[in-house]
């Protein structure tokens, strides 16, 4: 999870331009608006005030012309309520036109925002759709791909420990073809200047563990099993520090697995008197 | 990751049980020891009556296990211990190193020495002995023997003797000697105008046998050292030779001839009583006692020529030994019961060879002397004495059991026969 790496800065790259993708697209995208719906007016009254003349006439006058007001009146009212009714009517039928426009606009609108809606839906749908699909792809990729890298981290590491397995079958080789050649060589270099004191016995034995360091030279020698004879003993000390330093494999690993210390057993098979 | 440790796990273990390197050494050389035998400082004005460090170099180098360096090759000649210089020693390929110094005390002389190793760097032994002035020829032995013990792990024979006959030219007088292992400090022990023949010491060498013709025939004497004293101990009729004490002392094997055939006897020396262990018509003789102190070799004619034969003195059976060649006598134990040594012929020549006796193998010791007889072999094991024919004359030789030191011993006088080299004095 490279990314997540605080020091390479792609999660905060990736969180800018996601933001700038969010932000453009405000200005792209328009926001539904909220359909104006008029408030409807309140109907209201005018008052006339009417001068009185007299009693009788005025009453007359003032009952025809009360009555005639009231004709009037009753017209005016008439007319008015008529006016007032057409008004009403067509306030009605206004309002009517206009909320049915508003309806229609609402619902040409709501329809218009069901489309999007759906059209979003569908976009979203398929983009969602799509984006599964891809992410199916990209998962089914990545499952693919991990199956491989698994795969050829296993062929790799197979490899590897074949390689291994090879190299220290080859290392083992060569460690016990040097230990052999330098046994020998060992061997052969001691035997040329022990030279053990008389009656000995061909069954006598000596056992000496010797420590040595990666020169050759000798650091230590000990007996480990005493033959029992202190004079076969000591001649096999003696030829131990005479024949050093011993010849040792410079490979250090050959040299730390079997010459670092040894053990070494004397026998005078060869010994006559 | 699991499997990588894995491996290094099994790596690892395979290593930890691997079988740890073991290098064995079976051949080694079988060759004198280079020792240097600094001469011994000595404090005072006039030289020593005696050499210490020149016996102990001679004594040394004529055992046959040692080979001493020369004065002139040494770098240095210390005396004292933080006077040695090892890398000198290990550059003139010693192995030891000896060195010491001489005092004169009040009641005699000191000597002090020690014996290095030089490849291990470090003092082995250290000893200081005192003796008159008279006695400084047995203190360089006694130093020897102590220094042949320490660096063989066998004892020293330097202070053992010999004892030996020499006659004149004339064959008119037989001497009896007694002498140093060396040949020097010869004395005489017992003089005659008969024949001695076949001397050979007790087991405690306090006393020595020998057959004596002073009485007109073969008898047996003993001989105490210490006194002189003679007694006649086999004089049966007949001729009556060849003594050999058992391995205990209380035994006396030996030849009686009664009816002019050799047949090897058995005296138990407490009681005086014989017993017949050989009953042929051949000639049994020369008895030596296998160091078992049961078993006894001898020489028989029993299968035409002389060959070594063992005989059981429990059940009196006997068993062939030797078998190459047509001459093989007078056989000798070693005294660990591992070599015989006799005379052997072999190309018309009378040579000392040594049989082991396990193995049967037979190396033959002397090639320089002729006419090579009675071998006697060092109580140790070391060395071989016989007596050898040289210019019309007989003397003694000596030679180490592999056959690879050889020298003679000084003689005064006349011939030399028939040594008999003495067991470690205790």
């Amino acid at each position: 999870m490279s990314w997540l790496n605080p020091e390479r800065y792609s999660l905060p790259l990736v969180i800018s331009v996601v933001l700038h993708i969010v932000v453009a697209s405000l200005f792209l995208v328009e926001w539904p608006t909220e359909p104006h719906v008029p408030e409807p007016v309140p109907p209201h009254v005018v008052a006339t005030v009417v001068q009185v003349q007299s009693a009788a006439e005025k009453q007359r006058q003032l009952e025809a012309d009360k009555q005639q007001k009231r004709k009037e009146l009753a017209a005016r009212r008439e007319a008015e309520r008529k006016k007032k009714l057409a008004e009403q009517k067509k306030r009605e039928a206004e309002q009517k036109k206009k909320q049915a426009a508003a309806k229609k606009r609402e619902q040409e609108k709501a329809l218009k925002e069901k489309a999007l809606a759906e059209k979003q839906a569908k976009d979203k749908a398929a983009k969602e759709k799509a984006a599964k699909e891809k992410a199916a792809e990209q998962a089914k990729q990545k499952a693919v791909q991990e199956q491989n890298l698994l795969e050829q981290m296993a062929q790799e590491e197979a490899a590897a420990e074949l390689k291994e397995q090879q190299e220290a079958k080859i290392q083992a080789e060569r460690a016990a073809s040097l230990t052999l050649e330098f046994t020998d060589q060992i061997k052969a270099r001691v035997e040329s200047v022990w030279r053990y004191p008389p009656a000995v016995t061909a069954s006598q034995e000596v056992e000496v563990r010797i420590t040595l360091v990666p020169t050759g030279q000798v650091l230590q020698v000990q007996i480990t099993k005493s033959s029992g004879n202190t004079a076969l003993d000591r001649s096999v000390e003696q030829a131990i520090r005479k024949a050093s330093p011993l010849p040792v494999p410079k490979d250090v690993r050959v040299f730390e697995a079997n010459f670092r210390s040894f053990l070494m057993k004397f026998r005078p098979e060869n010994a006559t008197w | 990751m699991v499997k990588r440790s894995l491996i290094v796990l099994m790596w690892l273990f395979a290593h930890l049980v691997q079988a740890e390197l073991l290098i064995e050494v079976t051949q080694g050389k079988q060759s004198a020891i280079p020792v240097a035998v600094v001469p011994f400082s000595w404090n005072g004005s006039s030289a020593l009556p005696e050499d210490i460090s020149a016996i102990v170099t001679n004594d040394l180098a004529s055992s046959g296990y040692f080979r001493t360096l020369g004065t002139a090759s040494m770098i240095t000649q210390p005396h004292q211990l933080n006077d040695v210089i090892y890398a000198d020693w290990s550059r003139l390929k010693q192995d030891f190193v000896v060195i010491g110094t001489v005092e004169l005390q009040a009641d005699g002389y000191a000597v002090q020495f020690h014996v290095m190793d030089v490849h291990q760097q470090v003092e082995i032994l250290r000893h200081r002995v005192k003796g008159k002035a008279s006695q400084l020829r047995d203190l360089a032995h006694y130093i020897s023997d102590f220094i042949f013990k320490k660096l063989t792990g066998v004892p020293g024979v330097f202070s053992t003797k010999l004892i030996y006959v020499t006659t004149n030219r004339e064959r008119s007088r037989f001497n009896l000697n007694y002498a140093d292992a060396d040949g020097a400090r010869e004395q005489l022990i017992y003089s005659s105008k008969h024949p001695i023949i076949s001397p050979a010491w007790s087991p405690d060498a306090k006393k020595v046998a020998y057959v004596s013709f002073e009485n007109g025939r073969s008898e047996i004497f003993f001989q105490e050292l210490a006194t002189g004293k003679r007694e006649r101990v086999v004089a049966f009729d007949g001729s009556n030779s060849a003594p050999a004490f058992s391995p205990d002392g209380t035994r006396l094997a030996f030849v009686l001839s009664k009816l002019g055939n050799p047949d090897v006897y058995v005296m138990d020396l407490a009681s005086r009583k014989i017993e017949r262990m050989t009953n042929h018509y051949a000639i049994d003789t020369e008895p030596q006692w296998d160091v078992d102190g049961r078993h006894i070799f001898f020489t028989s004619s029993r299968a035409g020529g002389p060959q070594v034969y063992k005989l059981d003195t429990a059940n009196k059976q006997v068993e062939r030994v030797t078998f190459e060649g047509s001459y093989n006598a007078r056989a000798r134990i070693t005294a660990d019961g591992r070599k015989l040594v006799y005379v052997h012929k072999a190309n018309d020549r009378f040579h000392i060879a040594s049989q082991d006796v396990k193995s049967g193998l037979v190396h033959i010791l002397t090639s320089e002397t002729e006419l090579d007889e009675s071998p006697s072999v060092a109580p140790n094991g070391s060395m071989v004495i016989y007596a050898a024919s040289e210019a019309d004359r007989s003397i003694l030789a000596a030679v180490s059991v592999d056959g690879d030191v050889k020298f003679r011993l000084p003689s005064k006088y006349g011939d030399v026969r028939e040594p008999a080299w003495s067991p470690i004095f205790q």
